[in-house]
């Protein structure tokens, strides 16, 4: 088939405009994404010389290698606590702060500031207010009788304080989007219900929970995948400790690269995560038409 | 999180590509500001001896303050070398071995490097540092045989030498003079003058100091267990045992003097005599009774803090009063420009600059660790308390011993040091799991 002349320059012109974000994709993130799966089935490290070894590190990572599996744990832990927390919260906020009442801006943007927060200035600040000693937290402990709690080096409460610390972080973001699809639905369906002699409860379930579904998908599949990638309170507030209680896996991957310089098994490490990420994404992908309805 | 980890991979790619290229046009005659000030100068200085190439020299430090005095002795080696600068940069502690060993790697090292002790094995396993035994040892004007031969044994390796120390600063307690005198408690050098400074009288007396409810603490040794290894081998020495055995082959602290270096540091904490892990108390804050830190931290004390303090020796026990040294020297990572950077070091650790360094650290010669004029340098603390708390325990120093896998070893007896103070195993089985997994890592 011809082309006509006018056709052609207007194929390069569209090239031309997409070719920095494609450059820019190929370079800083296609290309590194393929060396670091290569990397993946070498010993590449700062000790030794180059060698590619196959499969030895998937077959290390998966049968005898004891810290992954416990960072897969606390992993699924923390994904576990932190999103339905997440999720709750930012639903309730958002059906609270829904209606136009004076002055609701100001609830609205209180609870959307920690968005904009970097991790680390917030992981700082809940460092302190959990500190063991004279942390505000355990000041109030005192104040109802108790004693001072390790809250930062137990194995039973640090994880707790970093899931809690994360969701709070966050919440503001999921419930602005939730705040955007209550908007969405109808008032009339609402006053149907009513007249149908709909309870509040009913309503909420029969009308709000359905239409707003999309963004719930939308919520949940984002707030899984950030919680998988957790590393800056990790970093900040504990450092994996105490032990390996809250080694989760970016942080896992950072002290192989960046602390025993193993480059090569941090890469499979790396893409063992990204499997478990896209393999979430599929499943959920597939069960988007049980649960989301009324979608465009 | 793939795109984060490739992110960061991508960024050192192309920092160590820009800092190659960055670095080859500055050797080359220099295209940007500085280089072409110092092109000036040489060209100037050609008129009577041949021109020399111009070389422009890295160095690197931990500590930000120290900057201005190398930067100094720098311009001092400039005016007798009119061919070489020296730029000083200052990277944190807690990432100078992570730093410096992805710098090596992309072959961006600094020329020179203040190196721990815990550092040099594995740049030396590596092969990335220089023998300068040459440029030092038959110089008699350099008097190599004053520098005190156990502190260059970090640096000898395979009969070369890769480094020459200028600090090993003796542990010391700090002590709140102001807290014990309102306590009306003997001080640890009272203590120590009776014979009767051990780490049991520590103990007693950090409990009498305590108020945890006003956050008062009476000592600490340390309150990050990541960093285990600045106080438990004191402690362990001091007891009697050992954590590695001579030649670093095996893990020994598994026996009852482990047990007991374990339980009492413990102890400390649950009778909350000691601040908490992760704590963020410092001695400054006038709150803690006694600390144990490095001699050079008088520096950061004097005249700095609003009530009466002073040193002591670190306790004594069963195994004598051992004292662990804190060690910091200067290295050559191998370059093309390797042997200037190892004049410069010779420069920074001859007789006259050695002294000048002195205002900060513990000197390695003999001739000035011992003169009064080092002795008298600073009225507080006084030079006979400096002695009798530092100085002369520096005979019974010991540099805490280094392994070219030592990330692994240092990760695996904190995550088991964890486990015991956090209660889920006992002392005798904690140490059991540290053998178990640092024995491989020794072989």
């Amino acid at each position: 088939m011809r082309i006509g002349s006018l056709r052609r320059t207007e194929i390069v012109y569209g090239y031309a405009f997409i070719l920095p974000i494609v450059l820019g994709f190929a370079l800083f993130l296609l290309g590194p994404i393929v060396y670091a799966f290569i990397m993946s089935f070498s010993n590449w490290s700062l000790m030794n010389d180059l060698e590619f070894v196959g499969a030895d590190n998937y077959i290390r990572a998966l049968t005898e290698d004891p810290v992954l599996w416990t960072t897969l744990r606390n992993t699924l832990y923390f994904s576990a606590g932190m999103v339905p927390i997440n999720i709750v919260v930012a639903l309730l906020l958002a059906l609270l702060l829904r209606r136009k009442l004076p002055g609701i801006g100001l609830f609205r943007t209180a609870i959307f500031t920690p968005v904009v927060v970097s991790f680390v200035v917030w992981s700082i600040v809940w460092k302190f207010i959990f500190a063991t000693d004279g942390g505000l937290v355990n000041l109030l402990v005192r104040q109802f009788g108790g004693t001072d709690i390790p809250w930062l080096y137990s194995m039973t409460w640090t994880m707790p304080v970093v899931i809690l610390v994360s969701a709070l972080k966050n919440v503001g973001m999921n419930m602005v989007i939730f705040l955007g699809a209550l908007q969405t639905v109808p008032t009339s369906y609402y006053e149907a219900a009513k007249i149908d002699g709909a309870s509040p409860w009913k309503a909420f379930r029969s009308i709000t929970l359905p239409l707003i579904s999309p963004a719930i998908f939308l919520t949940t599949i984002i707030t899984i995948i950030g919680s998988l990638k957790v590393f800056g309170q990790v970093y900040v507030m504990t450092q994996g400790g105490p032990g390996t209680s809250t080694y989760v896996m970016v942080y896992y991957i950072y002290r192989l690269a960046f602390r025993s310089f193993e480059f090569g098994y941090a890469s499979t490490i790396a893409f063992i995560l990204f499997f478990i990420i896209l393999l979430l994404t599929i499943v959920q992908w597939q069960l988007r038409r049980k649960w989301v309805h009324y979608e465009q | 999180m793939t795109k984060k980890w490739v992110g960061i991979t991508v960024m050192i790619m192309l920092v160590s590509l820009l800092a190659a290229c960055a670095g080859g046009e500055s050797n080359s005659g220099g295209g940007n500001g500085e280089g072409a000030s110092s092109g000036n100068e040489a060209k100037s200085n050609t008129d009577g001896s041949a021109p020399k190439k111009d070389v422009k020299l890295t160095m690197s430090v931990w500590s930000e303050a120290r900057v201005e005095t190398y930067q100094a002795l720098a311009e001092e080696y400039k005016a007798l070398n009119p061919h070489v600068s020296v730029e000083v940069m200052s990277i944190p502690f807690a990432d100078y071995q992570q730093k410096l060993s992805i710098m090596a790697a992309s072959k961006t090292a600094p020329d020179i490097a203040w190196l721990a002790e815990r550092m040099a094995p594995q740049f030396l396993k590596n092969d990335q540092l220089l023998d300068i035994s040459s440029y030092v040892q038959d110089d008699p004007d350099y008097d190599f045989a004053d520098i005190i031969p156990s502190t260059l044994e970090i640096f000898q390796h395979n009969g070369g030498l890769y480094g020459i120390p200028f600090s090993t600063p003796p542990h010391v307690i700090f002590y709140n003079k102001t807290m014990f005198e309102s306590k009306g408690l003997k001080t640890p050098l009272e203590l120590y003058n009776e014979g009767n400074w051990t780490y049991e009288e520590l103990q007693k007396t950090a409990a009498a100091l305590s108020d945890p409810n006003q956050g008062v603490f009476g000592a600490t040794f340390g309150v990050n267990t990541k960093l285990w290894s600045d106080y438990l081998f004191g402690i362990v020495w001091a007891m009697g045992g050992e954590v590695f055995n001579e030649d670093m082959s095996a893990f020994t602290l598994n026996s009852e003097i482990g047990v007991n270096v374990l339980n009492y540091y413990k102890q400390l904490l649950e009778s909350r005599s000691h601040p908490s892990i992760g704590s963020q108390i410092t001695f400054d804050g006038g709150k803690l009774g006694m600390s144990l830190e490095n001699v050079t931290n008088t520096s950061k004390y004097r005249d700095k803090v609003d009530f009466d303090w002073d040193i002591a020796p670190v306790p004594t026990g069963a195994g004598g009063h051992p004292v662990a040294l804190g060690f910091a020297g200067y290295s050559v990572f191998k370059s093309e420009q390797q042997e200037e950077a190892a004049k410069f070091i010779k420069f920074l650790t001859n007789k006259e600059n050695a002294s000048t360094i002195a205002d900060f650290f513990v000197p390695q010669r003999k001739s000035i660790l011992t003169s009064d004029d080092y002795l008298n340098l600073y009225a507080h603390p006084s030079a006979e308390t400096m002695k009798v708390a530092a100085y002369d325990r520096m005979d019974n120093g010991r540099i805490r011993p280094g392994h070219p896998n030592w990330v692994q070893i240092d990760e695996q007896i904190a995550a088991n040091f964890d486990a015991f103070l956090t209660g889920i195993v006992t002392a005798e089985e904690a140490l059991k799991l540290m053998e178990q997994a640092v024995n491989p890592l020794l072989k």
